[in-house]
């Protein structure tokens, strides 16, 4: 008897795909040149030694190689990219400022209606600058700062200076001195000692304009005692151009803190999403990734946490969803480098329709992180024989005072579930959704409601007969 | 010392962990001759590698996949030794085939080449040992199993620590084939060793077990890849290992289902015991689908000894290196036990003692 197919749609993007009218008040030549960097540097006021670190970076740009491993990256053109494209709006923190256009795509992605619900602070990206930033009194009056990068090395330069680029230094890879050498925009937190930020504070980034790339640099400091739920969203329309994306995020969790930091990531088909993410955790501190990987044409993003504390701690929950003409190479990467760290990675990822989904992880135990514990799980589910699916973990430990254990599946939807859920009277398309939403359930439970609910949506599957 | 890559990892990841190739160290010694013969007693079915006949060229080709240039090449130019093994069409061959070969100060470097043609429906055990003080051994065995062949591959290596030990196992698998390969490996200075299997036909099967055994400052390499092609093909990996002192060891273990292995099933697993505070272990288990009609699983555990299996035993008497040493050997035995030569898999457990009481 022959196996009919799951149908499940793709992700809605419409609301996505709107775009704007492309009208920037300025933008730099296409390509990266030295005197591009400089242009970039004059536009945005930089203080002298940022325009030289982003010269030195340029030139580590050139010195390395593209990356020997993971997805052809051979359609990035870079001299047909345009780093820097300053929209029609100045950085206000009154939403009724905003120009209109950008305004109602930002309304449309339900921005200010999250802020008024479920935020504490909403900065809001358009191209390469900050458009909006705002945050609730209460938190300002406790010394939390929440802006856009630019303010932020205006205003707290010594604080910039000490931290920007130290934990992804732009000799790391390509993509991290292309960052270094062209960055702008962003968002820059800073939580005092002892200060728990309870309602989470977001910032949104999107990319309107064809061609060009967006290269925002997140930096959040949590300090001692401190805590923070940190959100980031970002999309784009469609174009038939390639646009990049090699952000950058660096994240100081101090002793006994805690961050969680959530991203929905759901660019659309044309963009090369190349981003960097750290975080260095000290004494008992905890980060904790919460990461959806659904847009973009192809991706490389592998959130890396240093545990650099006694006791510190990681928790990575990441779903990835690669569909047609996508190559969503995710994962994460943990460098256990003091005793009793601990670890805790749970991906699952779904491909269909001819998407290529990778997860590549590592977790490295150093000499020094005795009594490090790790474990790792990931699952996978193919809907159907034109997709990919694979899964390539690296442990590499050091010492014997170590307890790893990794376990990772690959399958399709069990029929033997879907029989047992029929004979409780369930349809079989229902018990087939029932299955696949229990799959991704464990990330789901772990984002914020409107999260979650997107998520649902990512999952309101249409299914016609059995997954065979 | 120069360099070359030995084997590739199917599905290169960041170079800093440094687990994309497999490398090891080009021999410096000359090649001589090796002019003993590793059969105990002649046999019809076993003859030297070069009276292979023209016409089974194409299925060395086709069990090629593991002789990854330069690796291959550097055997096929330089062999001092080698057979070629015939099971003919439905023979069952009770009594393991075993070659032996045995490094000294006369022959100290072997560079052997095997072919092993299981006919259809034939069922065999090789064994191959490698014991001994060398310099350096390099060796390529290539399997093609027929049809509804049964072919079970031992290999078993106990050269001093002294000794470079590069090995490469290439096999393709009919519909209805099964290959068994049960390798124990605890000798040698450095180790590099890769096996590829291929499971062509519908309804074959791979079955692989090993063991390892890392101390004093010796490095293990190994790249296992089973690639499932046919339908309702089964494989399995089982992967038990120990490490002390300085020693290092990688173990790559890749589970590949192509598109078109509907029904395939494929299991993976790896215990490591550390044992020194010094060891380095990576592990690297590989999974690569482009078929959604299988059933793939991979585990991999890292750690110490199990406190409440060593607490029980100096329980009952034992001191803490016996309890140890105890513990390895409960570990090992399933993999022992496959080794079907008594005399030889005593001499595995002997040697694995003996490096144990020097920890």
């Amino acid at each position: 008897m022959e196996k009919k197919k799951t149908f499940i749609e793709d992700i809605e993007r419409t609301l996505y795909d709107i775009k704007n009218e492309d009208k920037p008040i300025y933008q730099t030549q296409q390509g990266l040149t030295a005197d591009i960097i400089r242009d970039i540097s004059q536009q945005k006021h930089d203080p002298a030694w940022m325009l030289e670190f982003r010269l030195k970076s340029l030139d580590v740009y050139h010195q390395l190689a593209l990356p020997s491993w993971g997805p052809d990256l051979s359609e990035l053109h870079m001299d047909e990219i345009v780093t820097y494209v300053r929209p029609d709006a100045k950085m206000t923190g009154n939403w009724q400022e905003v120009p209109k256009d950008i305004k109602d795509t930002f309304d449309r992605l339900g921005i200010p209606e999250a802020e008024k619900t479920s935020l504490a602070g909403v900065g809001a990206q358009y191209d390469s600058e900050v458009v909006y930033h705002s945050i609730q009194e209460s938190l300002t009056k406790q010394g939390v700062v929440y802006t856009d990068m630019e303010t932020a090395l205006r205003e707290h330069e010594d604080i910039v200076k000490e931290y920007f680029m130290k934990l992804v230094p732009p000799k790391d890879h390509k993509f991290a001195a292309l960052h270094g050498a062209v960055w702008s925009g962003g968002s820059f937190v800073y939580v005092p000692e002892g200060v728990q930020v309870k309602i989470p504070l977001q910032s949104y980034f999107r990319l309107n304009a064809p061609g060009a790339g967006q290269f925002e640099h997140t930096l959040i400091i949590v300090e001692k005692g401190a805590s923070l739920h940190f959100i980031e969203g970002c999309s784009a329309p469609k174009y038939n151009v390639t646009n990049l994306h090699a952000g950058c995020v660096e994240l100081y969790v101090k002793e006994g803190a805690r961050l969680r930091y959530s991203t929905i990531e759901n660019w659309s088909r044309n963009m090369m999403n190349l981003n960097t993410k750290r975080a260095l955790v000290e004494k008992d501190g905890i980060i904790e990734w919460v990461s959806g990987s659904f847009g973009s044409h192809i991706s490389m993003l592998y959130p890396c946490s240093i545990l650099h504390g006694e006791h510190a701690r990681c928790d990575f929950t990441g779903v990835t969803f690669a569909s047609h003409g996508q190559h969503l190479d995710t994962g994460a990467s943990v460098i256990h480098a003091a005793p009793y760290t601990l670890s805790n990675i749970s991906t699952r990822s779904i491909s269909k329709a001819g998407g290529i989904a990778l997860y590549r992880s590592a977790v490295k135990v150093t000499e020094k992180a005795h009594h490090a514990k790790s474990s790792v799980n990931c699952e996978s589910l193919m809907l159907d024989d034109i997709s990919r699916s694979d899964t390539l973990p690296v442990m590499d430990i050091q010492g014997d005072e170590a307890d790893i254990g990794h376990e990772a599946r690959i399958g399709r939807i069990s029929d033997e579930a879907v029989f047992y859920l029929m004979s409780r009277g369930i349809s079989e398309e229902e018990a087939r959704a029932m299955i696949v939403r229990g799959f991704v359930e464990p990330i789901a439970k772990a984002l914020p409601l409107e999260y979650a609910v997107e998520m649902n949506n990512l999952v309101n599957l249409e299914l016609e007969g059995t997954m065979g | 010392m120069k360099q070359e890559i030995y084997s590739p990892i199917p599905e290169r990841t960041w170079r800093w962990l440094g687990v994309n190739d497999t490398r090891y160290s080009l021999p410096t010694a000359e090649v001589g001759s090796y002019n003993k013969s590793p059969l105990a007693a002649p046999d019809a079915r076993v003859r030297a590698i070069e009276e292979l006949p023209e016409k089974f060229r194409e299925f060395v080709q086709k069990a090629e996949n593991a002789a990854v240039p330069p690796a291959a090449a550097f055997v096929e130019e330089k062999k001092n030794s080698g057979s070629f093994i015939e099971i003919a069409a439905n023979d069952t061959v009770e009594t393991p085939i075993y070659l032996d070969y045995i490094l000294d100060e006369a022959s100290p470097v072997l560079v052997d080449e095997q072919f092993i043609y299981a006919r259809r429906g034939s069922k065999a055990t090789v064994v191959i040992s490698y014991r001994g003080d060398g310099a350096f051994h390099r060796g390529l065995t290539r399997i093609y199993a027929e049809p509804e062949a049964e072919i079970h591959l031992v290999k078993v290596q106990l050269l001093s620590t002294q000794t470079n030990h590069a090995d490469s196992v290439g096999v393709y698998v009919d519909k209805d084939a099964c290959f068994r390969f049960t390798a124990a490996e605890p000798g040698a200075a450095e180790s590099a060793t890769t096996l590829m299997v291929q499971l062509a036909g519908d309804n074959g099967e791979a079955d692989c077990e090993s063991l390892y055994f890392g101390d004093e400052t010796r490095s293990i390499d190994m790249n296992y890849i089973l690639r499932q092609q046919g339908k309702n093909t089964t494989a399995s990996m089982e992967v038990h290992g120990a490490l002390l002192d300085e020693s290092q060891k990688i173990f790559r273990g890749t589970l590949d289902f192509q598109r078109g292995a509907k029904g395939s099933v494929g299991r993976e697993n790896e215990e490591v015991v550390l044992l020194s505070p010094k060891v380095r272990n990576r592990s690297v288990p590989l999974m690569l689908s482009g078929e959604d009609d299988v059933d793939g699983h991979h585990a991999v555990s890292i750690g110490k000894m199990d406190e409440n299996k060593l607490f029980y035993l100096m329980s009952r008497g034992l001191d803490l290196p016996e309890a140890q040493r105890l513990v390895v050997e409960a570990a090992f035995n399933p993999v022992l036990e496959r080794v079907p030569l008594e005399s030889l898999r005593a001499e595995i457990n002997a040697y694995i003692q003996r490096r144990l009481c020097h920890a």
